[in-house]
């Protein structure tokens, strides 16, 4: 088997786990005031200044959408390369490794898709 | 005694002196650095022999030669269409690494072949050994040498000078013997300086790179080790850093927690001449931008289909090397566009007051001028590509370094427009200025726009005449030091101002950033400047030197990511307390997305592409391209269109404003930006370096390699993605641009420094703090 077709499929998984990776930091608080980092300039401060935000201030609101929406992008390009490569290479052993990761990639991307939407 | 009662009369700065002392300290070592590499290239730059010989005693090639061979490559564009010592372009080979592969091949074959390990270890020692007298200038070369030379002067002839085109350049791109020949002597001096040793030393000039077997090139010792201590400057720093942060709450972030604003509705603030003609200046912008963005995609064509656009020849007008010159000059041409209205745009509102007398006509005047230079270059890159101009070239056609390829004529007028551009602002805020100490914004930010053209002008040092390598430390003065850093710097001061006249940062927090970023991009960016020269000829001190400061960029982009949320959240929150709507919305969404490809693209595949020893086998590869792209685009083009939305937010009425086109605007460009990354650059620039080291950087960078079918279908797959960068992100921002033209003349007049007010304060808990124009209340017009 052609060494391009592991690649891919290896590929298609790194751009996956970081597909979900994004999405996942879409919907933690990502502010460095929320970070344990801060936790001496808060008491410095004598005060939590976000303990009263909720996340759908903006531009919180967004961030989900802002990470799922590149993460959408990474799934959708990891359902498009082992796809892309099929057309030159269809052997059985190739379809065996390049057609689960497309499918994989797809339903991960319809899952991104369907988050964003709602 | 007159400058006593100015002095006296300043706003002292609301920042202690220690700052402004360290951010002047760590400056000025970084500077120092900067200048004692420059003497250590000029001292230790490989020689230029006055004759080359052979041990027959035939003068295979001069210095002459070599030097003519130069003016050639450059005028020719040559180094847009591959690249010399790893410079250059991507599509043609690295004609350094080449030259010394079938130079190699030919005197291997010439020795025995390579089923004889004597003829390989002859070979090598032809190569290695240095065999210049510095005393004559004469070098020595074998006889196997000189023949090989004259065979490679017909392989050159036949790949320049092909009738039927099909490779990038234009049919019969240089035709002239004695330029090929000229060309070949040139190619032939970049081979011997990369093998031969320097002297009492065990790499050599270039610190062995290309990689090449053949010769015995390898990393060196250096290349290694400091790419080892790199890392650990890398992971020390950023440790070092997020702990004093968290320790000691350097920045101390907190806006303006206890007041509620009120943002001024946008088609209630009053415009400027000045400002009204910035409207010009962005459409300008977005209209390069568009003209980019399609020589980028005829650039691309080429990678996926060398031999038409469609059925159309195209090498035939419009050759690889002369869009992707196009592609890379508009690529600054439009960001400082953008740069230099958003300039113009916040003078009046820094200063709140009308224009001084004909401002608005000096910033047409520069558009003017602006204009005539994109144009002009461009022109005259075209017609010095086919031979025009004659010995006046190199001023005012093809100069041929990437990067400044503009004529010397137009470059120097660039750097007289931004100066210009400098004193425009200077009329502007000169009245401010004099009651402002000189640690405060108002001059910071005028500190940082003078810095433009100064540092650009260093660019003008770049001579052709020059030896190759001294030429590479000027260019990357412009490349690097006035790109990363001082448009960075430049750009944080803009950033932080906004923020400040918008009401929702501390002027103290603004100044605590500013003075920050001068101490990081000191610390890492001026000295790191080096990780550009690692293989072009300089010592290997300069290499070390680029690879431990250079690790330490992306510390202050990891953190300066962070900081970019701390303040957009600080915005955040007075938005949503605020009974008026944040009118930024998506200037804002354009400064997120800079934080995101900062921390990807400048961070993350910046450092992919900076340990010595990654680089030695990447360098000119799609790797590089893809952390041009990412960082370019993703982090300067979101920031200049950021300043765009944010100007035309004011130019354009508000039931004319539409949120949507912005949105698909934003979206687009992201998403096409993330396509052209995930789904070509990335995966193509890692399989290029896998094949590098596996096969050798030599076939990495052929265009057999670079064409063959898998790399030919990941560059079809980059389509969608292009089109709907151009499509969906780049017209609707020309759109918006051509209706802040149109019109901008319905704001009223400025009467009174509250009409340049773009906020009000409703309620105050704590005491009244002086903002950016250190005025909180509405006065009459002075």
């Amino acid at each position: 088997m052609d060494p391009i077709v592991f690649f891919v499929a290896a590929y298609t998984g790194v751009l996956l786990v970081a597909a979900a990776g994004l999405h996942r930091l879409g919907r933690i608080d990502t502010s460095p005031w929320r970070s344990r980092v801060l936790a001496g300039h808060r008491r410095a401060i004598g005060a939590v200044p976000w303990r009263e935000r909720s996340s759908a201030d903006w531009p919180h609101s967004e961030v989900p959408r802002l990470y799922t929406g590149i993460g959408a992008v990474a799934a959708a390009a990891a359902a498009v390369l082992p796809a892309g490569l099929l057309v030159a290479h269809h052997r059985l052993p190739e379809v065996a490794v390049l057609g689960p990761a497309t499918v994989l990639a797809l339903w991960f991307l319809g899952k991104l898709m369907a988050t964003l939407r709602s | 005694m007159a400058t006593s009662t100015v002095t006296a009369t300043r706003r002292p700065s609301s920042l202690s002196k220690g700052w402004v002392q360290v951010a002047a300290l760590v400056a000025l070592s970084g500077l120092f650095g900067l200048v004692l590499m420059g003497w250590m290239t000029y001292q230790s730059s490989p020689p230029t022999p006055k004759q080359v010989v052979s041990t027959a005693g035939r003068t295979v090639f001069t210095g002459t030669d070599i030097r003519a061979g130069q003016d050639v490559f450059l005028r020719n564009g040559l180094m847009e269409y591959g690249s010399i010592f790893g410079h250059g372009a991507y599509l043609g080979p690295d004609f350094t690494a080449d030259y010394l592969h079938r130079s190699a091949q030919g005197v291997l074959a010439a020795y025995g072949g390579a089923a004889s390990d004597t003829a390989a270890q002859r070979t090598r020692e032809d190569f290695k050994t240095n065999r210049y007298d510095a005393a004559t200038g004469v070098l020595t070369i074998s006889d196997a040498q000189a023949r090989v030379f004259d065979d490679l002067t017909g392989h050159y002839g036949e790949t320049l000078g092909a009738p039927n085109g099909r490779r990038g350049l234009r049919p019969n791109a240089i035709t002239d013997p004695a330029q090929i020949r000229q060309l070949t002597a040139y190619f032939a001096w970049s081979a011997w300086s990369s093998a031969a040793n320097r002297p009492g030393k065990s790499y050599s000039y270039t610190n062995n790179w290309p990689p090449e077997p053949l010769v015995n090139n390898g990393p060196s010792a250096d290349t290694v080790v400091w790419s080892v201590l790199s890392l650990i400057a890398l992971l020390g720093g950023t440790g070092a850093l997020f702990a004093a942060f968290g320790r000691w709450n350097w920045l101390g972030w907190h806006g303006r927690e206890t007041q509620e604003l009120r943002f001024t509705e946008p088609q209630s603030v009053a415009l400027t001449g000045s400002q009204r003609a910035t409207a010009w200046f962005f459409f300008t912008m977005a209209a390069l931008f568009v003209v980019q963005t399609l020589v980028g995609a005829a650039s691309e064509h080429y990678r996926a289909d060398l031999g038409s656009f469609f059925g159309i020849p195209l090498d035939r007008w419009l050759p690889y090397n002369l869009v992707r010159t196009w592609h890379v000059q508009l690529s600054l041409f439009w960001v400082s566009t953008s740069f230099l209205a958003a300039g113009i745009f916040l003078v009046p509102m820094i200063v709140r007051r009308r224009d001084p007398k004909r401002q608005g006509a000096l910033a047409y005047a520069l558009l003017g001028a602006l204009v005539v230079v994109v144009v002009g270059s461009m022109v005259g890159e075209l017609a010095g590509m086919r031979g025009a101009f004659g010995a006046l070239w190199s001023w005012f056609g093809m100069q041929g370094f990437e990067y400044l390829d503009l004529g010397k004529f137009w470059q120097v007028l660039l750097t007289i427009g931004m100066a210009f551009w400098v004193v425009i602002l200077w009329r502007g805020l000169r009245k401010r200025l004099a009651a402002e100490s000189r640690a405060n914004l108002p001059w910071l930010f005028f500190f940082a726009a003078l810095a433009l053209p100064v540092v650009y002008a260093a660019g003008l040092l770049a001579q052709h005449t020059d030896t190759y390598v001294v030429t590479d430390y000027w260019r990357f003065m412009v490349v690097h030091l006035w790109v990363e850093d001082f448009l960075e710097l430049f750009t944080t001061v803009m950033v932080a101002y906004i923020f400040v006249l918008l009401g929702v940062v501390r002027e103290k927090i603004a100044l605590r950033v500013i003075f920050l970023d001068v101490v990081l991009y000191s610390a890492g960016g001026v000295i790191g400047t080096a990780h550009h020269w690692y293989f072009s000829g300089t010592p290997a001190a300069v290499l070390a030197m680029g690879a431990f400061f250079s690790a330490f960029e992306v510390i202050p982009l990891t953190f300066l990511t962070v900081e970019a949320w701390s303040f957009i959240r600080l915005g955040a929150r007075q938005e949503s307390r605020s009974a008026a709507a944040f009118p930024h919305r998506w200037a804002v969404m354009f400064l997120v997305a800079v934080g995101f490809w900062n921390f990807l693209g400048a961070g993350v595949f910046g450092f992919l592409v900076n340990l010595p020893i990654v680089s030695y086998y990447e360098i000119g590869t799609a790797l590089t391209a893809n952390h041009a792209h990412t960082a370019m685009m993703g982090v300067y083009g979101m920031l200049a269109i950021g300043f765009a939305m944010f100007a035309l937010r004011y130019l354009i009425p508000a039931d004319k404003w539409s949120d949507k086109l912005a949105r698909t605007s934003f979206w687009s460009l992201n998403i096409g930006l993330a396509w052209m990354s995930f789904v070509t650059l990335l995966p193509l620039g890692v399989l290029q370096l896998y094949h590098s080291v596996n096969v050798g950087y030599y076939d990495a960078r052929s265009l057999q390699f670079i064409t063959n079918g898998t790399n030919g279908l990941l560059e079809w797959l980059r389509l969608p993605g292009d089109v709907v960068f151009i499509v969906g992100g780049a017209l609707p921002l020309l759109w918006m641009a051509f209706q802040g033209v149109r019109y901008r003349g319905r704001h009223h007049d400025v009467l009174s420094e509250a009409d340049l007010q773009l906020f009000t304060e409703v309620e105050a808990h704590e005491p009244a703090e002086a903002t950016a124009s250190g005025q909180l209340s509405a006065g009459p017009l002075r």
